[in-house]
């Protein structure tokens, strides 16, 4: 110890850390850098690399300064070692001043780190609530689509269901605005109002198809005070000026808010219904009449008969130029008439054909009654228009009771037409029904709708005192009854072929083919 | 008066001070690494762990830098051999402590060694989290 303490160990120690120093320190500032390069836009890793980097160059300075000063001590230029520790010592004092500043940094550093970290945590939040309503949106669109949709599907069902019940329903069914015009009709309607299109029919006036316009103001009212009107009972007019009997169901339509929009209509065309009944009532008025025809006929033509016998028994007792004789005449020539009165209520009352039946061509019996009446049509300038169907079946039939009822029809379109004018006859065959229908028509004047449903009662006519018994069509209507057919009439006429014509009436006369079983047991008995 | 000259000593005094402000700039970065921590985990210990350490070293090679000055100057030859060199026959506490302090590299290589350990750690936790964020792409 005498000599000192060797330096060497120091000088080894030296040496041998800083080489150790300086691999460290560059390995160190290369991870530095990598951890800055793995993260470019963390500030954290910079400030890492700026300390870092200061620390290693301090170590690197110091240790690159003491292996100078071996080198240069051990290669024989300590003088130049000399002049250099200075700046050696210099530089690093000045690199520990600059750690020191750089680490007051830190302060600014942690404040810029909160700052972002703050910014991140907001926007972190912000993007979660962002993305949570994003998904919330998501969904309620997804369940506004299904929504959507669902609805769309039960609209379309809704629809298909009014749409089907709109266009297949055989009631007249409309739509009306708050101006009472048509907004919409169904095909049924536009059927039953005999329009080609619906455009003809929407827009307008519903009262423009009131015939009777005294009851609009009734179902105006009844609309109006009760929002509904039912089973009102209306006439209609067609397009080609016919009328239909309709009764009518309608309510108000109004939207959520209770605002009224407009008003629909279902009418049921009940045309047919009415002739039907109508036509039933006739039958029952007819045969109430002809039972109390049939008696009167009776209880009158016994006396009838005694006193035209007593009469002409009488003249026999009187010169035929004595007075008493021509008033005995006149007795027995009134009598008669009324006996052929009282014989046409029996043959209109009598429900039985009579006489003898055998298959007649209706086309050759109707040229035969033609034959006999035409020449008197024309004489008031009348004539008459033959549509004959070919190839109609012959029908049994007593000939001289059906040629009767022709006459009476022509007589009946004679009276109508008065002078100038067509008399048509048709005759048609209905293979489905196996029927034979023999159509008459007139150009005169029409039927009334109100004398309509009375023609066929018995003394009903329209003819002057003493021109016509008004029992014409009451035996017809017996007559064609008896053999199991009907009679139709129609004015103005519904039959298309027989409108364009010209005719403004029209009777139908329809015969079966064939006597109607029950006919044929009555006929035998 | 406009310049000052700059004296022999006063070398030493800058560089102590020197030591002095990166000691406390030390200190003072520990705290706030105490207080505000910035982030957890090893590497960041590792981090701190240097920083004691080349705080430690920083103190040590002060006392160094003091000793030597307390030493005489005739203590410190001009070495004709580095291999023959001693320091002053006579023997003082001073010098014994001198000897001593100088073996500060006992303290600086742990100091930058948990330095790159720690930055190695930080590179190795970012290129796993990185992986992990690749995999919950998949």
């Amino acid at each position: 110890m005498s000599n000192g303490l060797p330096l060497l160990p120091i000088y080894l120690v030296d040496f041998g850390g800083s080489l150790l120093m300086i691999v460290l320190a560059l390995s160190a500032l290369r991870h530095a850098i990598r951890l800055v390069r793995m993260e470019k836009d963390n500030v954290l890793w910079t400030y890492i690399l700026w300390l870092s980097g200061a620390l290693v160059t301090f170590s690197i300075s110091r240790s690159v300064a003491h292996v100078l000063k071996y080198v240069l001590v051990l290669t024989g230029y300590p003088e130049i070692w000399s002049q250099l520790s200075p700046f050696c010592g210099g530089l690093n004092s000045l690199i520990l001043v600059s750690i020191a500043v750089l680490t007051n940094y830190y302060y600014n550093m942690h404040n810029v780190i909160k700052r972002i970290e703050e910014d991140t945590c907001s926007l972190s939040l912000a993007h979660e609530q962002l993305k949570d309503a994003h998904a919330e949106l998501r969904d309620l669109n997804l369940d506004l689509e299904q929504r959507v949709e669902k609805r769309t599907r039960q609209l379309q069902l809704s629809e298909e269901k009014f749409r089907g019940l709109f266009e297949s329903s055989k009631d007249m069914i409309l739509f009306c605005g708050l101006d009472n015009r048509i907004s919409d009709i169904n095909e049924s309607g536009r059927e039953i109002l005999g329009y080609e299109s619906r455009e003809e029919i929407i827009g307008r006036p519903l009262v423009s198809y009131f015939a009777e316009e005294e009851k609009w103001p009734l179902f105006n009212c009844g609309l109006g005070s009760q929002g509904h009107v039912k089973d009102f009972e209306v006439k209609f007019l067609r397009q080609d000026d016919t009328r239909l009997y309709l009764m009518i169901t309608a309510s108000r339509i109004a939207n959520e808010k209770g605002k009224v929009k407009g008003y629909e209509l279902i009418a049921k065309d009940l045309t047919h219904f009415k002739e039907v009944t109508d036509q039933l009532i006739q039958s029952e008025n007819m045969a109430s009449v002809g039972q109390l025809a049939a008696g009167v006929a009776h209880e009158i033509n016994t006396p009838l008969g005694i006193i035209l016998g007593y009469s002409q028994l009488l003249m026999e007792d009187f010169a035929e130029d004595s007075e008493v004789h021509e008033i005995l005449a006149t007795v027995e020539k009134q009598t008669k008439a009324c006996k052929r009165i009282v014989a046409d209520l029996l043959k209109f009352s009598r429900h039985s054909v009579g006489g003898t039946q055998a298959p007649v061509d209706i086309n050759t019996c109707i040229q035969d009654v033609l034959s006999i009446v035409e020449h008197s049509l024309n004489m008031d300038h009348i004539y008459v228009q033959r549509v004959l169907a070919e190839k109609i079946p012959e029908i049994v039939i007593n000939v001289e009771r059906l040629r009767q009822v022709l006459v009476n029809m022509i007589n009946n379109a004679h009276h109508a037409i008065g002078k100038e004018g067509i008399v048509g006859v048709w005759t048609r065959f209905n293979e489905h029904c196996q029927e034979v229908e023999i159509i008459i028509g007139d150009t005169g004047c029409g039927i009334p709708p109100e004398v309509i449903t009375r023609i066929f009662d018995p003394f009903f006519t329209t003819k002057g005192v003493g021109k016509g018994t008004g029992l014409g069509l009451s035996v017809s209507f017996g007559i064609i009854r008896d053999h199991g057919g009907y009679i139709e009439v129609h004015s103005p006429p519904v039959d298309k072929e027989v409108l364009a014509a010209g005719m403004n009436t029209a009777f139908h006369v329809i015969l079966p083919r064939e006597p109607q079983s029950g006919q044929s047991k009555e006929d035998e008995s | 008066m406009a310049v000052q000259v700059h004296d022999a000593p006063e070398g030493y005094y800058v560089h102590q001070m020197a030591h002095f402000s990166f000691a406390v700039a030390l200190v003072f970065l520990l705290y706030l690494l105490h207080v505000r921590p910035v982030g957890t985990g090893k590497a960041w210990r590792l981090f701190r762990l240097s920083l004691i350490f080349f705080l430690l070293w920083n103190t040590w090679t002060f006392t160094a830098h003091w000793f030597a000055d307390q030493l005489p100057r005739e203590a410190f030859t001009t070495p004709a051999s580095l291999w023959t060199n001693r320091l002053i026959p006579q023997l003082s506490p001073t010098a014994l402590l001198y000897y001593i302090t100088r073996f500060d590299h006992f303290l600086c290589l742990p100091a930058i060694w948990f330095l790159l350990q720690s930055l190695k750690t930080f590179c190795l936790d970012i290129t796993r989290k990185n992986e992990m964020a690749g995999e919950d792409h998949e």
